[in-house]
């Protein structure tokens, strides 16, 4: 092979997204792709990656495939999985190669896969155990205020149990980009919608509900169904998590070149720890907390979202004992491009 | 009530007398007085839950009726989403273990009623 052929190879190795070393059949690195060099260099935990990969070009040189995953803790914690193969077709053989691929992701992918599908089998299966436990009880009973009392429990039972396989279907529905496409809607608009519903469930908890009032109009692109959903969401939680007296204000505005929906209220507040994974999906700060609401524990899921796919997010800043405000911001449309 | 309990500190009963008697040789095993609480009557099951709550960690034994004890599993399932297993039963004198602290229970375990050989 010409020099300029193995210049071409040595490149080529360089753009793959794995890492490559090859030895000699004395064990001498004789390439070391730019990958493996990312992912080995002199930083403390990439020594030991190095002498695994060491280790594994040895056994490789000795006859036989290897495979190991190596995980590292410093200086951040991250997972190796390393491959190593004989090279030629003699014995000894001429030479070894190892492939290192860097799967922490995955990893992080698969354990959040796991706690998903644990964590929704718990939350079908309690909903379940009720309904069969009522179903089983109404069997046998002929007392006709017992039978009321227990029938109309499980119409409620069966009525979380399909909010949760609605909010799920809804979830799934915009992971999966099945979002439609977007049309230019007024942002007060649809936050008065998704209020209008709250009132009176407001009102018979003894809670303030005001949707301040806007100044001019204030236009986004969006799915207008999600993004009523994702406005509902946060106001229920706001009224849910107040004490009676207390007052939940809701506001469509413009704010640092935004368009933002800002949902305020005097609740219980959400601990600084949770403040991040109250959005992943079925995270609940504390049972004791989440007794009395009756959320499928997916909402702040679908709210992010829905503020994802629209090129926005949502924050909360909150207190403990004083209250929580959400704010879901998104891309504002210049009142010139929505023609107004 | 078998070997695998802790010895139990209190022993609550609906007044109900079928209840009271259910509780006796129990209470009387254990060397307990019989607690009378009108929160385990029939019908009771808002304040039966309540006085649940408020015992949870304790190692004591409730009886109660049918139809409350079902208000109060499903309560536990939906608040605190106790899973209470494939097909949960509350056949006459069996018993539901309950397991939590601080207001809160974790776990539920039914226990099918033992057969007494009657002559």
């Amino acid at each position: 092979m010409t020099g300029d052929v193995i210049e071409l190879l040595v490149q080529a190795v360089d753009r793959a997204n794995q890492g490559l070393v090859v030895c000699d059949q004395e064990g001498h690195v004789l390439l070391r792709n730019a990958p493996a060099r990312d992912l080995m260099n002199a930083r403390d935990g990439d020594l030991l990656a190095e002498k695994a990969v060491e280790a594994a070009l040895g056994r490789a040189l000795a006859g036989s495939e290897h495979q190991e995953t190596l995980d590292l803790y410093s200086p951040t914690r991250h997972t190796l999985e390393i491959r190593a193969f004989p090279l030629g077709d003699g014995i000894p053989p001429a030479g070894a190669v190892a492939l290192v691929d860097d799967v922490s992701e995955l990893r992080r992918l698969e354990a959040v896969r796991r706690d998903f599908v644990a964590n929704l089998s718990h939350e079908l299966k309690t909903p379940l155990g009720a309904l069969s436990l009522l179903s089983e009880t109404l069997e046998g009973e002929d007392d006709p205020e017992v039978v009321a009392r227990l029938s109309s429990r499980l119409g409620a039972e069966a009525r979380r149990f399909s909010r949760i396989v609605d909010d799920l279907l809804d979830l799934s529905r915009i992971e999966a980009g099945a979002t439609g496409t977007l049309a230019l809607v007024s942002l007060p608009a649809v936050v008065n919608e998704a209020v209008e519903g709250f009132h009176d469930q407001a009102a018979t908890r003894g809670i303030r509900l005001e949707v301040a009032p806007v100044d001019g109009e204030i236009y986004v692109m969006a799915n207008r169904r999600d993004l009523s959903s994702a406005v509902a969401n946060l106001v229920d939680n706001a009224i849910k998590y107040s004490e009676p007296g207390g007052s939940v204000y809701v506001s469509a505005e413009r704010r640092d070149g935004r368009a933002a929906v800002q949902v305020k209220d005097e609740g219980v507040g959400i601990p600084r720890r949770d403040q991040e994974r109250i959005f992943e999906r079925f995270y609940r700060v504390d049972r004791a907390r989440s007794r009395w609401t009756g959320g499928t524990g997916l909402g702040l899921a679908i709210v992010r979202h829905v503020a994802a796919y629209h090129g926005g997010d949502v924050s909360v800043e909150s207190v403990e004992g004083e209250g929580s405000t959400f704010a879901l911001n998104l891309p504002l449309v210049r009142e010139e491009e929505a023609g107004a | 009530m078998s070997g695998n309990f802790p010895p139990l500190t209190r022993v609550l009963s609906s007044p109900y007398l079928r209840c009271l008697q259910t509780m006796t040789p129990l209470a009387a095993a254990q060397g307990l007085k019989i607690e009378e609480s009108d929160a385990l009557a029939e019908s009771q099951s808002t304040a039966a839950v309540k006085l649940v709550r408020s015992l949870a960690g304790e190692n004591l034994v409730l009886c109660t009726h049918g139809d409350v004890i079902v208000e109060i599993l499903v309560t536990l399932a939906d608040e605190d989403r106790v899973d209470l297993g494939p097909s949960p039963r509350q056949a006459k004198g069996s018993v539901w273990a309950l397991m939590g602290d601080n207001g809160s229970f974790s776990q539920a375990k039914y226990l099918p009623p033992v057969l007494v050989e009657t002559v």
